[in-house]
């Protein structure tokens, strides 16, 4: 008898390397759609945690360094420690325009300000406003002594000035004729800019052969910066000028230059912006004293999260001086370059 | 139906399924690929777009709320004041419509301080609403102006807002509009590759599952045009068509096999009839065999009496020879009379040759001799009735007679490995090899009877009986003739020797 013969080759619907296709074709699509969901999640939740406070803080300008270096300070320490942060500055340095800030603050009903101060009757009223509707204000590099302001974090002008002395006595070994220019500044006001100079007298004191010959006060910044310089040089016997403003320093370095005089005075300047790195690279101005940018605004936000949660803080932060000249100019780079304090 | 039974995935049920699966999949994924593209892009202009909107509502309302106290506080009109309370409403409903959420993203911050400067704002105005109708002039003013100074704030801000949406928005429309153009060409490769894959995978399948349905039909349609030879359908599945196909190879199988067992039968069928047809002829052989001998022997028993008379009266004569030969004639007919149809044994044959061999020495008077040789041991041996005389007749008719010298003929019965031989030798005329064959030629044909010989019953029907007594087809596997003319002739019976043959049974015998 014949029988049938099972015909039992090739199971399922699929030959198998139909199906490993297949498989590979609906997987890739799986994914795709499973990393672009992920992907739209992410990019929907990139605020993890809800800041605890809302900071207000107010810079000189929007254009210097220094306080570009300020506002990254604050930053860092707003992302460590969880608050939010609005910044608001005016393109150049105006007064009027930091006490409008400070009002918009007040009535915007933020946790805390943050702005640097000028000690006038009119800021100081702004602050104690702020201050009497809770709002507690922190000021940073120049502070308002007389307002109820919360704590003042700044470098100690003294020690500044101080610092600029020894750096100037060590260029010129001990023996120099010098001329000061006075910052053009409205907020440094004369009590800041006399405890510089005190502090500046007071490191010569010890050393004889150094001598102040003429305190210049500038009107309008760069350009009477030259003029002031032109003065110097006629002068003809100083050898040394100390500026003490950022503005100042530029432009005394680049009428030196001008004037084809460099290496013939020594420039002491203050704070730091790339045109005086620059500068002292090419040895036009020998060496610059600084304020720590950078730790001033993440002390600003430290201290006013400390006075947030702790309703106190340390009135005075000294933040410190830095010397920068020729020879440290690259690790204060990167010192300075995102790096906390 | 059963719900269980409705969700068992099983053969066809299952392939089918599993690729409607595979195809919805990849369909659904694909479009909600493209879905989830769309609405990628479409939010993204959308929170840029609201953004706008909300800023601007607010950015109107304020105007309002402004110019309506203006004008209340300087003419106290009540549509001013009422315009002053919508536009008041409004700009609550707006800053509770945007919940303040807590961000650290510069603009939402700005946004915060934007609503609550118009709350401050809406505080003043109110205030200074209050005062207008205490009608204290001083606190008003005071209020108003205050007021415009918030209200400026809120503009500033509302310009710095939009300024930096705009920003935001062009940079984000720009890098957007870049990345909804790689989306799109993304999204059409995978449509089209998607398609096709589901082309390829529909034409696949379906060849898949209909190749053996195509393959079985195709045999079915063999089956139906009755051609049973086909070879075994194979499909390499194993689905409710592989069942099918075992079933219907099965089928091909038995319909075979069913075919081959009718052809068995009916060859046995035709086969018995043709031995019947057979039975029949020899019985009809016989009777004409009867009918012969009865008409060569008018009246045989009065014609034997008279015999038996006429020895018993030669007897009383005294002519022994004459009784004698009498005597043996009589024998001969009584043989002869006994019928064909019975079998005998070879004693009985061997016995009636010799009466005959009496018979014949008288009447030729010593010109024939015959010698006998027989083998005792076969005298028991069953066969046909008159199968030798016939022969020995013939031998005297066509070798003996009309010769010159004497005439000898030899009986020789004897044993061989299969066979009774039965031979008659004579010395005579011998026969040609026409007439030999056509002795030999016979068929057992009832129609070819009438050509016997008048005195007896011939070679041929002697062969006839023979065949169909022993059941041969062949003439010579019964008798062989061995002759040359003018030396004589040797006839030789051969008588199967299958121990007991059963002897064919033949009804209406006498």
């Amino acid at each position: 008898m014949e029988t049938v013969k099972h015909a039992n080759q090739g199971h399922g619907v699929l030959r198998p390397k139909v199906r490993v296709w297949l498989l590979a074709a609906l997987l890739l699509l799986t994914i795709l759609n499973i990393a672009l969901f992920y992907a739209r999640q992410r990019e929907n939740h990139v605020a993890e945690k809800p800041p605890q406070y809302h900071f207000y803080m107010i810079l000189q300008n929007s254009v210097d360094p220094f306080w570009q270096d300020v506002r990254r300070g604050a930053q860092d320490a707003a992302k460590t420690l969880n608050v939010a942060i609005e910044f608001r500055a005016p393109q150049f340095n105006n007064s009027e325009e930091e006490q409008k800030y400070i009002d918009i603050a007040t009535l915007s009903r933020v946790d805390g300000i943050i702005t640097p101060a000028v000690n006038n009757p009119d800021f100081i009223k702004l602050i104690n406003q702020a201050t009497a509707q809770g709002i507690p204000v922190i000021t940073i590099e120049n502070d308002a002594k007389d307002s109820q302001r919360q704590a003042f974090i700044g470098s100690n002008s003294f020690m500044l000035g101080a610092e600029a002395g020894k750096l100037l006595n060590d260029a010129v070994q001990g023996k120099a004729r010098v001329a000061v220019i006075m910052s053009s500044e409205l907020e440094k006001d004369a009590l800041t800019q006399n405890m510089i100079m005190n502090g500046f007298s007071s490191t010569l004191k010890d050393a004889p052969g150094i001598q102040v010959i003429k305190v210049y006060t500038p009107k309008m910044e760069i350009l009477s910066t030259e003029e002031i310089t032109q003065a110097v040089l006629r002068q003809g016997d100083i050898n040394a000028v100390f500026c003490l403003d950022a503005i100042n320093t530029v432009g005394v370095a680049q009428s030196i230059v001008d004037f084809n005089k460099v290496g013939k005075i020594t420039v002491i300047g203050y704070g730091i912006t790339p045109e005086i790195k620059n500068y002292i690279e090419k040895g036009v101005i020998h060496g610059t004293v600084v304020g720590n940018p950078y730790t001033i605004g993440y002390y600003g936000v430290k201290s006013m999260l400390e006075v947030k949660q702790n309703r106190t803080t340390s009135s005075v932060t000294d933040t410190g001086v830095q010397i920068v000249d020729k020879a440290n100019m690259t690790s204060y780079e990167m010192q300075n370059s995102g790096g906390k304090p | 139906m059963n719900v269980k039974e409705f969700f068992r995935l099983t053969g066809l049920r299952k392939k089918l399924f599993i690729y409607y699966f595979c195809v919805m999949a990849m369909m659904g994924l694909t479009s909600y690929y493209s879905y989830y593209n769309a609405k990628y892009v479409l939010d993204k202009t959308n929170t840029i777009f609201m953004d706008y909107i909300h800023l601007n509502r607010l950015y109107v309302d304020i105007n309002a709320l402004e110019s309506n106290l203006e004008t209340f506080l300087a003419t106290q009109s009540s549509d001013a004041l009422l315009n002053y309370y919508n536009a008041n409403n409004r700009l609550r409903a707006i800053t509770d419509e945007r919940p303040l959420g807590s961000s650290k993203d510069a603009n939402d911050l700005m946004f915060v301080d934007i609503y609550h400067m118009t709350e401050n704002l809406i505080k003043e105005t109110d205030a200074a609403v209050t005062a207008k109708r205490g009608r204290n002039t001083d606190e008003y003013l005071a209020h108003f102006s205050n007021s415009q100074k918030i209200s400026g704030y809120i503009d500033m801000y509302i310009n710095d807002l939009l300024y930096n949406k705009l920003a935001a928005g062009s940079s984000q429309y720009e890098t957007t509009a870049r990345r909804m153009n790689l989306i799109l060409g993304i999204n059409a490769v995978i449509l089209i590759a998607s398609l096709l894959l589901n082309m390829l995978l529909a034409l696949y399948l379906t060849y898949r599952i209909t190749k053996p349905l195509v393959r079985l039909a195709q045999a079915a349609k063999r089956i139906a045009q009755e051609d049973y030879n086909i070879a075994a359908v194979s499909v390499g599945s194993q689905d409710e068509i592989a069942v099918l196909t075992q079933a219907f190879n099965q089928m091909v199988v038995s319909i075979r096999n069913h075919i081959a067992k009718l052809i068995q039968q009916k060859e046995t069928e035709e086969r018995l009839r043709e031995q019947e047809v057979q039975n029949l002829t020899m019985k009809n052989l016989l009777k004409e065999a009867e009918l012969k001998a009865l008409q060569a022997q008018i009246n045989p028993h009065f014609f034997f009496n008279t015999l038996n008379y006429a020895a018993q009266l030669a007897m009383i004569e005294g002519a022994d020879a004459s009784s004698t030969f009498i005597q043996k004639a009589a024998e001969l007919f009584r043989y002869s009379l006994k019928g064909l149809d019975r079998p005998v044994t070879l004693a009985d044959e061997v016995s009636n040759v010799e009466s005959y061999s009496y018979i014949l020495k008288a009447r030729f008077s010593g010109r024939v001799d015959i010698y006998f040789n027989v083998d005792e041991r076969l005298l028991d041996t069953v066969v046909p009735g008159l199968i030798i005389q016939p022969v020995v007749e013939n031998a005297l008719i066509h070798g003996i007679e009309g010769l010159d010298r004497k005439g000898l003929i030899y009986l020789n019965v004897q044993n061989s490995a299969q066979n009774i031989l039965i031979e008659v030798i004579d010395n005579g005329r011998g026969m040609n090899e026409q007439r030999k064959a056509e002795i030999l030629a016979v068929r057992p044909d009832p129609e070819k009877a009438h050509d016997y010989h008048t005195t007896g019953l011939g070679l041929r029907n002697v062969v006839e009986r023979l065949m169909l007594f022993y059941n041969v087809s062949h003439a010579s596997e019964v008798m062989e003739i061995y002759s040359q003319e003018g030396a004589g002739t040797r006839v030789v019976l051969k008588l199967p020797w299958k121990g007991e043959h059963e002897v064919v049974p033949i009804a209406g015998s006498r």
